[in-house]
């Protein structure tokens, strides 16, 4: 056998070995993200549900009372957060909307943030005292 | 060999997709919980608060300022990409498809908030918490996709 017959055919069998390795370590990779989403997506579940039953033990109060946001986020900070994961609890103050030249408002809302510990913003919810039954 | 990593790779590919799908799912589905939060507290304001008395196709207009149930849409809209204008999650704009009051006082009723694009709707009752009694939004119904 000659050397060109030789190196034709380990350049042949190289090239589906290659792309073999290539196509496992992709999976590999895959399987590992695939794994860490769906590890994430369940503790972001687990941490909502988590909060929103320290919120509902807060005492409801007259609508709309300004305190209302700021006991939501102090609940929530004492709620411990799963690890790998991170979450913002923000109030967001309505400071009104022009819209067709008037001033709109509503009430203060608090804005949960969930992302990775890479700070990839995953999920975001809104929650207002008076969605949550807080006030009357 | 070969043939079969190819199949598993494209095996992966589909359950990624499956996943971002769902992710895609859960966003619009938070967006749709957020919006009906805003709604109801703009229904328990006074300024909106006579809308609660009338469905949506009585296409009411409540007050000196004409306040309606598109208004109300647009207040939505603007009020939830206040904060975060930039993020693709706060980009799908609500819509309010339907307002059902339960009851002659207003004080229960039946929204219906779809995404613009009309592949996700979602139905809430929201009980006011008039004359002391505690208010409250169940999202207990299943969104269609």
């Amino acid at each position: 056998m000659q050397l060109t017959e030789v190196l034709v055919a380990v350049a042949i069998f190289s090239i589906p070995l290659t792309s073999t390795v290539q196509l496992a370590s992709q999976k590999h990779l895959n399987d590992k993200n695939q794994f860490s989403s769906q590890y994430l997506a369940k503790a972001i579940e687990r941490d909502r549900l988590a909060i929103q039953t320290a919120w509902v033990q807060l005492t409801p109060t007259t609508c709309p009372k300004l305190r209302g946001p700021e006991d939501m986020q102090t609940a929530a900070q004492a709620v411990p957060v799963s690890s790998g994961l991170r979450r913002e609890v923000r109030i967001l103050d309505d400071q009104g909307k022009e819209l067709f030249g008037q001033t709109v408002y509503t009430g203060k809302a608090v804005w949960v943030r969930w992302s990775s510990s890479d700070g990839t913003l995953l999920r975001q919810r809104l929650y207002t005292p008076m969605g949550l039954g807080l006030c009357w | 060999m070969f043939t079969g990593l190819v199949a598993l790779s494209l095996a992966d590919f589909q359950s990624a997709k499956s996943e971002m799908m769902e992710m895609e799912r859960n966003s619009s589905n938070d967006q749709l919980v957020s919006a009906a939060q805003v709604i109801a507290e703009y229904l328990q304001l006074n300024r909106y608060r006579c809308l609660r008395q009338y469905k949506l196709s009585d296409n009411p207009t409540c007050g000196d300022r004409a306040d309606t149930f598109p208004k109300l849409t647009v207040a939505t809209n603007e009020f939830l990409n206040t904060p975060y204008a930039n993020l693709p999650l706060s980009s799908r704009r609500i819509e309010i498809i339907n307002w059902d009051p339960q009851n002659s006082g207003g004080t229960r009723g039946l929204l219906s908030l779809a995404t613009e694009d009309g592949n996700q709707k979602k139905d809430f009752y929201i009980n006011f918490g008039d004359g002391g009694q505690r208010s409250s939004i169940s999202d207990e119904s299943q969104s269609r996709t």
